[in-house]
């Protein structure tokens, strides 16, 4: 599928099929993406959201299939040279930053990128401005609660200047009040012109977020369209 | 490579990215300290209390880079050793004396002393660099008590009822003058704490701790952590190698006790009672632990003992503290009201949280 048509897709799955043992997480997915959109992944747990963003970051070759991003073949790359190439990745798990200060979390993602110090210094202000973090820039990791913790996550990924963000499940566990703290963030992320894939298992939970979306049950995408006709199919 | 953010930046940086300068007063303090120390020590008793408590200091700093990497060695003491014979194999083979060389004898002893401990440190770094950290503990722990096995069979080949003692190497002492020992070791404690404090602060340094974290984490970041975590091996033991060599040349003797477990277990004993400060904490307990042992003649039994028991107290107390990326660098909150940036309380209800 085409999630919004148009431009020249920033990132592009051709039949894509991942094996492991006797299993296909992933079988014959086909996404383009293109630049500046946000792409919600919905369905159930161990429907194949996480090992799609794993094929895309590099964690996982595919058996079938390219990756494509840019217009270059991207398939079987290292996760650091996807990541070289503009790639952020966040966890379900967020990071463990017991005694390291805020800014220092986040300008690791920018050191990582290969951005000079004072590049580094600009993307941390982005960072904490689109996630709202600027009060808590001294503190330490181990002081941040749930959401602060998913604020974070989403900061190293906008600090790491990326092409394409991939989130996995942003919002799992989080209470209402605090969802709408991130899912505030995710649409300033987005307004920055980042290309977004989001992963969730609501597709209502990512409706103010994501206008195209596409619905994954035992590894195959069995639904696309607007989050809204998702949740209604 | 064209980036996407920042076409559309939401606000210019709003935050001040130096430093809270507290965090450099206590690096400046613990420098201060020894160097003060040794101006003021008149006897000979003093002064070589304050030398080995210098040279404890630095060992014990070196061991923060692994410490802030999520390594927690219990076999530091094998680069700290490995340097100390290096330093005594060097000059005995080449029958240098502190004064040959034009008087850089001292500078060649503790360049090969820098360069085992590097050795020995990657040697650990390499078999643990897939390790978790329980254990990495372990096999440190490991390869330290085979050095000490290594190091009293080379020395005495029928090992049954050879005491200690009795396995020591001696090597030509230096300087002469205990005086001189304290300011070297005052120095060389001073310039440890200020490298590695600027290190682990530096951008290498954030790279070194995101090394600390989750692999596939610091992977997705666009870093090598395992390779990262080898590094911080070999730049802790090359200072550990340096503190060998300092030891050596300072007490004029070699023996197999620099592998024991009194010397392994001091410096996370002593990283753990110096509390969060990731630099300053760790050397300044380090140097007082070396200085009231050397001080009050502690039996290295009896330290052993203490050392143990602060190590199963912390590990009762939070595991994960002791054995993963243990220290932290807690800025104290500004003192004047209003500052956002340590306005917890209000962050906090911003936040919800």
């Amino acid at each position: 599928m085409n999630a919004g048509g148009g431009d020249a897709p920033l990132l592009r799955l051709d039949g894509i099929s991942v094996r492991a043992g006797n299993a296909w997480p992933l079988r014959e997915i086909t996404v383009e993406v293109p630049p500046g959109e946000a792409l919600g992944v919905f369905g159930p747990r161990g429907s194949g959201k996480t090992a799609l963003l794993d094929v895309i970051s590099g964690f996982l070759r595919p058996e079938r299939g390219r990756v494509v991003l840019d217009g270059e073949d991207i398939t079987g790359w290292s996760v650091r040279r996807v990541a070289r190439a503009g790639v952020a990745r966040s966890f379900q798990t967020p990071p463990f930053l017991d005694g390291t200060m805020i800014h220092e979390a986040i300008s690791a993602a920018a050191i990582g990128r290969g951005l000079c110090a004072r590049a580094t210094r600009e993307a941390v202000g982005r960072a904490l401005a689109i996630t709202g973090l600027e009060a808590r820039v001294y503190d330490t990791g181990a002081t941040l609660g749930p959401a602060e913790q998913r604020l974070l996550t989403l900061a190293r990924v906008a600090a790491a200047a990326p092409k394409l963000a991939l989130l996995d499940e942003p919002l799992a566990g989080l209470a209402p009040e605090a969802a709408g703290l991130v899912v505030s963030a995710l649409r300033r992320l987005d307004e920055t012109g980042v290309t977004l894939i989001v992963t969730a298992h609501d597709p209502a939970s990512l409706r103010a977020v994501c206008a195209y979306a596409v619905l994954m049950r035992g590894g195959r995408i069995v639904g696309t369209g607007r989050p809204a006709e998702i949740r209604r199919a | 490579m064209s980036t996407a953010v920042g076409a559309h930046a939401p606000s210019p940086p709003s935050w001040d990215s130096r430093r809270p300068l507290s965090q450099w007063w206590a690096v400046a303090g613990w420098i201060a300290v020894p160097l003060l120390a040794a101006a003021l020590s008149r006897d000979r008793f003093t002064s070589s209390t304050l030398a080995a408590a210098g040279v404890q200091g630095l060992f014990a700093v070196s061991w923060v880079l692994l410490a802030a990497t999520g390594q927690p060695s219990l076999g530091h003491a094998l680069p700290y050793g490995a340097g100390a014979y290096a330093a005594a194999f060097v000059a005995r083979r080449g029958g240098l004396h502190p004064g040959d060389l034009g008087g850089l004898v001292p500078v060649v002893l503790t360049v090969a002393a820098a360069l085992a401990g590097a050795s020995f440190g990657a040697l650990q770094g390499r078999l643990t660099r897939r390790l978790s950290p329980v254990f990495l503990a372990a096999v440190t722990l490991g390869t330290v008590e085979a050095a000490h096995s290594l190091a009293t069979m080379w020395t005495a080949p029928v090992m049954r009822g050879v005491a200690e003692a009795d396995t020591a190497i001696p090597v030509a002492a230096f300087p002469n003058d205990d005086r001189a020992a304290v300011w070297i070791a005052a120095a060389a404690f001073g310039a440890g704490v200020l490298v590695v404090a600027a290190l682990v602060h530096s951008r290498t340094g954030v790279a070194l701790r995101t090394s600390a974290g989750d692999e596939r984490e610091a992977e997705a970041l666009g870093f090598d952590a395992p390779r990262l975590r080898l590094a911080a091996f070999v730049a802790a033991g090359t200072i550990a190698g340096v503190a060998g060599a300092l030891a050596a040349q300072f007490t004029g003797r070699v023996s197999p006790a620099l592998f024991s477990w009194h010397t392994s277990l001091f410096v996370p004993a002593a990283a753990l009672i110096g509390g969060p400060g990731l630099v300053a904490g760790p050397a300044a307990a380090a140097y007082g632990i070396g200085a009231l042992a050397q001080f009050f003649d502690i039996p290295a039994g009896v330290q052993v003992i203490a050392f143990a028991a602060v190590l199963a107290a912390a590990a009762l107390r939070d595991p994960q503290h002791l054995l993963g990326p243990a220290f932290s660098w807690n800025p104290r909150p500004a003192r004047s009201a209003g500052d956002p940036r340590h306005d917890r309380s209000r962050s906090t209800r911003r936040n919800g949280a």
